[in-house]
This record gives structure tokens, C-alpha cells and sequence, in this order.
């Protein structure tokens, strides 16, 4: 166990029976921001207690091999709800009924893509990628512990090394992508009715920087057709944002000069149902606009997922 | 029900507190209801009652004097991801591993789970009737939790390389 996790832990149990303090708050606010590991083993210490505090009775008493299977109406007979006001019961009421009775088969959140960078083949500098499953872009390389950053996750990370590719028309930019292609036809059941939103989180870090350095991340997701995802007309500058057929993007995170934190950008997109492919991009905006070399700016942690959501009317 | 404590759970991340997660409960409830025509039936009831419900977190933390626990609302969205995906296990699956992680612990140690959580006493009372020190109990209790959490991510790792 990390000490990170022993840490949080702690903080879970004290939080569990006492308020924290302002500092042990800022402490674990810090934690929570810094580490994806305490933030599952957060989640899983609320889950757990939530688990246990609604329904310790069952879970302690009943034999292992036998499925839990809720208890009816049990939850109103000793709930404090109950001593709400008769309208809110009521309501309370009729929505658990809803939940019962017209919540359908829950069906997971699809992991498109979870990428540490901890093995795979290296990412290409040929451009944007025009085949599913590697990374390519400008230059960069995967990385261990360097320059006073380390990885976000397991050990190895992904370094920008500058804002060109081989072969580039007009080399010499201060902005640094790095694609990767995925294929999302396998899943189309899951959106032909227009109900599933794709999500992308990334990670960034970069060493120290000059306080007129005002470097920036950003990520970005496009939707694409077949035929504009293999055509090779992507690697036409700007042809991704007028050719992909939706696309969303969450950018202007100023990195923090701060090499011990990674943060975290994030964006969603509702897919069109005829999407065949995926293009999600991961950049580095240098402010300094003399010079396309990258003195230390990482990424790590790459997550792409699929979820049901019903569209907003 | 399932669905109920999932969206209890995922409430209960974002507010750190029982009673208070309780309160939000009622309150995306009652949206849920007034909004429940533009649900569309067939599609995923506790992802969209848990995206109603991180709203109406966000709401409730902004009109509260006093917050449970003041997490920045940077850290509170990646919670918010970090708890959808947590929940997006099945909630049968979830609590069978917890059952069986259950099972493993000693019995005085399900016997101290059971007086905190079944009958609701507290550290102190159950330290008065051990004749132990709250200090100990406390202790225990956190030594309880790690484990189990421990078994349940030891579970969940050996039925994701089942499913490969």
C-alpha cells in the first residue's frame, strides 16, 4: 500500500467519525487533486460505508453463496424519511416506485481507452494517424521520472518533445498535438438512438516554468465518418475541426509551474449516430512562441469511456 | 432499490456525510420526478439520475454555511467521474464481493461492524461496553475498512482478468 493511500485511510476514518480539521481538509483536498489512486480508494471508502450504513443487517447475516437480493419497502419502515413531511414522502415514495419499476438493466461505462503509457509501442511522429490503436502526432517519447515529475500513474509517462512531425509542411509551431484513432463501429448498438456521450480525461504536468511562460493543455474529442477517418485528408491542417461531424474540446488550462501536481483537463461529446471513429488529441500550447522545443511537459493517465446519457430535450 | 442505493452512493462521494446525503437524495428525487418526461425509457436510468444528481450536489454545496467536508469543485468532478465509474459495476456484483469480504473477517470484528452499523452505536458506547479505549476501537474500525477495501479491490482485479 502506497503511503498516499495509508494516508488517505486515515483521513477517510477520521472523517468517518469526526469533522476534519482546515488543515487536514486542505491536506486532503491536495491528495484527492493530485492522486487518481486516493481518489478511487475515496470513492470506494464512501461506497463502502454507504454499503453498510443502508444495509449491514443483510450484508453481515446472510451465507455467501446466496445472491443479495434487496428487501421490499424495508428502507421506509425505519428511514427518518419517514418523519418528513407527508408531501415529501409521498414524492419520496412514488420516485423510489419509478426506480423500481422503470429503471432498466444499468449497463456499465465502456472504457474506449485507459492509457498509462506503461507499455505499447511508441508514439509515431508521422502526423495525424490515419489507422485505430497508436498514437501519433508530433514528436514525443515515453519517459519515466525526470526533471522532479513522475508519472501520474505506474512509471512511465508521455513527454512532448516539440510541435513537429516528419515531413511537416511549415515546422516551427508552439502548438504540440498527439492523436490516437480509435474505432467505435463494434460499438454502435450502444449509440444508434443518440443516448451515449463519449468522455475524455487526461492528465499534464510539466517541469518548472518561467513565470512568462504561460503554457497551456488541452484535450479534444472528434466524431468521424469511415471515410474521413482513413481517407488521409485529416492530416490537411485544420480539415479535423470543418471535416470531423461533431467534436468538443476543453482547453486554456494554464499549466500550474508546479512540477509535484498533475492536472487534470476533461471534455464530453455526444455522439452522432453514424460515427465510425473516434480522434481524440492531447496538446501542449507553448506560450513562448521563439522556439517549438519542449523543455518538460507530460501527459499521463489517458481515459476514454462510453456512458448511456438521455439527450436534454 | 439497486438503483436507489447506487444514486445514494454516488451522493454519499460527493457529500461526505449520511444525513446530508440524505437531504440531497429527497431533493434529486423530487427533480427526478418533475423531470422524469425527458427520460427516455429504454436508456440508462441511474446515469441519468446520477448526472441530475451532480448538479444538484454542486446547488446544495453552494447554499451550505457549513460543508461537511470543503473539497475545491475541481477535485468534486473527478470524484463525480471517479464514482459513475465505481457504480457502473453491477450493483448485485458489487455487493456480493462485499458479502464475501464480509465473511472473511473474524468474528469479533463482524461483531464490532455489527454494533456500529446495525444497532448505530458509537465508538465511545462500544468502547464503554468492551472496556477498551475509544482510541482502540476507532483504530479497529479503521483496520476493518482497509481490509475489506482491500479484498474488494483484490476481487475486482481478479474479475477484470477474468473478463479479458
Amino acid at each position: 500500500m502506497s503511503t498516499e493511500t495509508q494516508r488517505l485511510d486515515e483521513l477517510a476514518a477520521r472523517l468517518r467519525e469526526t469533522p476534519l480539521s482546515a488543515d487536514e481538509q486542505a491536506e486532503l483536498d491536495a491528495l484527492l487533486l493530485r492522486c487518481p489512486e486516493a481518489r478511487r480508494r475515496f470513492v470506494d471508502h464512501m461506497l463502502l460505508q454507504n454499503d453498510l450504513n443502508e444495509d449491514a443487517a443483510a450484508l453481515l447475516s446472510r451465507p455467501v453463496t446466496v445472491s443479495v437480493r434487496p428487501r421490499s419497502a424495508s428502507w421506509l419502515s425505519w428511514r427518518p424519511l419517514t418523519a418528513a413531511a407527508p408531501g415529501i414522502v409521498l414524492g419520496m415514495f412514488c420516485t423510489s416506485m419509478l426506480f423500481a419499476y422503470v429503471a432498466p438493466t444499468f449497463r456499465k461505462v465502456m472504457t474506449l481507452l485507459h492509457e498509462s503509457f506503461e507499455s505499447g509501442p511508441a508514439p509515431l511522429a508521422t502526423g495525424v494517424p490515419i489507422e485505430a490503436g497508436q498514437w501519433s502526432g508530433d514528436y514525443s517519447e515515453v519517459e519515466g521520472e525526470q526533471q522532479g515529475v513522475k508519472s501520474a500513474t505506474g512509471t512511465q509517462m508521455l513527454r512532448f518533445l516539440s510541435a513537429d512531425y516528419e515531413g511537416k509542411p511549415n515546422p516551427g509551431g508552439y502548438s504540440e498535438d498527439l492523436f490516437r484513432l480509435i474505432d467505435v463501429r463494434s460499438y454502435r448498438r450502444e449509440f444508434s438512438d443518440g443516448g451515449a456521450v463519449v468522455q475524455l480525461s487526461a492528465v499534464f504536468n510539466a517541469v518548472a516554468l518561467s513565470a512568462d511562460e504561460k503554457d497551456e493543455c488541452d484535450v479534444c474529442i472528434y466524431a468521424l465518418d469511415a471515410d474521413m477517418a482513413t481517407n488521409g485528408s485529416m492530416r490537411i491542417e485544420n480539415k479535423l475541426f470543418t471535416g470531423s461531424l461533431a467534436m468538443a474540446r476543453s482547453g486554456g488550462k494554464m499549466l500550474d509551474r508546479d512540477a509535484t501536481t498533475w492536472q487534470r483537463m476533461a471534455c464530453e461529446l455526444r455522439l452522432p449516430t453514424n460515427t465510425d471513429f473516434l480522434m481524440i488529441r492531447l496538446g501542449i500550447v507553448r506560450s513562448s512562441h521563439t522556439s517549438g522545443s519542449f523543455v518538460g511537459h507530460y501527459a499521463d493517465d489517458v481515459r476514454v469511456t462510453m456512458a448511456r446519457r438521455a439527450p436534454l430535450p | 432499490m439497486a438503483e436507489r442505493r447506487r444514486i445514494l452512493g454516488f451522493i454519499q462521494v460527493l457529500v461526505q456525510d449520511r444525513a446530508a446525503a440524505e437531504d440531497v437524495l429527497q431533493d434529486v428525487s423530487a427533480v427526478l420526478w418533475t423531470k422524469f418526461d425527458q427520460f427516455e425509457i429504454g436508456t440508462d436510468f441511474a446515469a441519468w439520475a446520477m448526472c441530475v444528481a451532480r448538479l444538484t450536489v454542486l446547488n446544495w454545496r453552494r447554499k451550505q454555511a457549513r460543508l461537511p467536508l470543503a473539497l475545491g469543485d475541481e477535485t468534486l468532478l473527478l470524484l463525480a467521474d471517479e464514482a459513475v465509474a465505481a457504480l457502473s459495476v453491477p450493483d448485485d456484483e458489487r455487493r456480493e464481493a462485499l458479502q464475501e469480504c464480509l465473511s472473511r473477517l473474524p468474528e469479533t470484528q463482524r461483531q464490532l461492524l455489527r454494533a456500529h452499523y446495525e444497532r448505530g452505536e458509537d465508538v465511545a458506547d462500544i468502547a464503554q461496553e468492551a472496556q477498551r479505549t475509544a482510541r482502540s476501537i476507532y483504530l479497529r474500525l479503521e483496520k476493518i475498512h482497509a481490509a475489506l477495501l482491500d479484498c474488494m479491490t483484490h476481487k475486482r482485479w481478479l474479475n477484470a482478468g477474468a473478463n479479458l
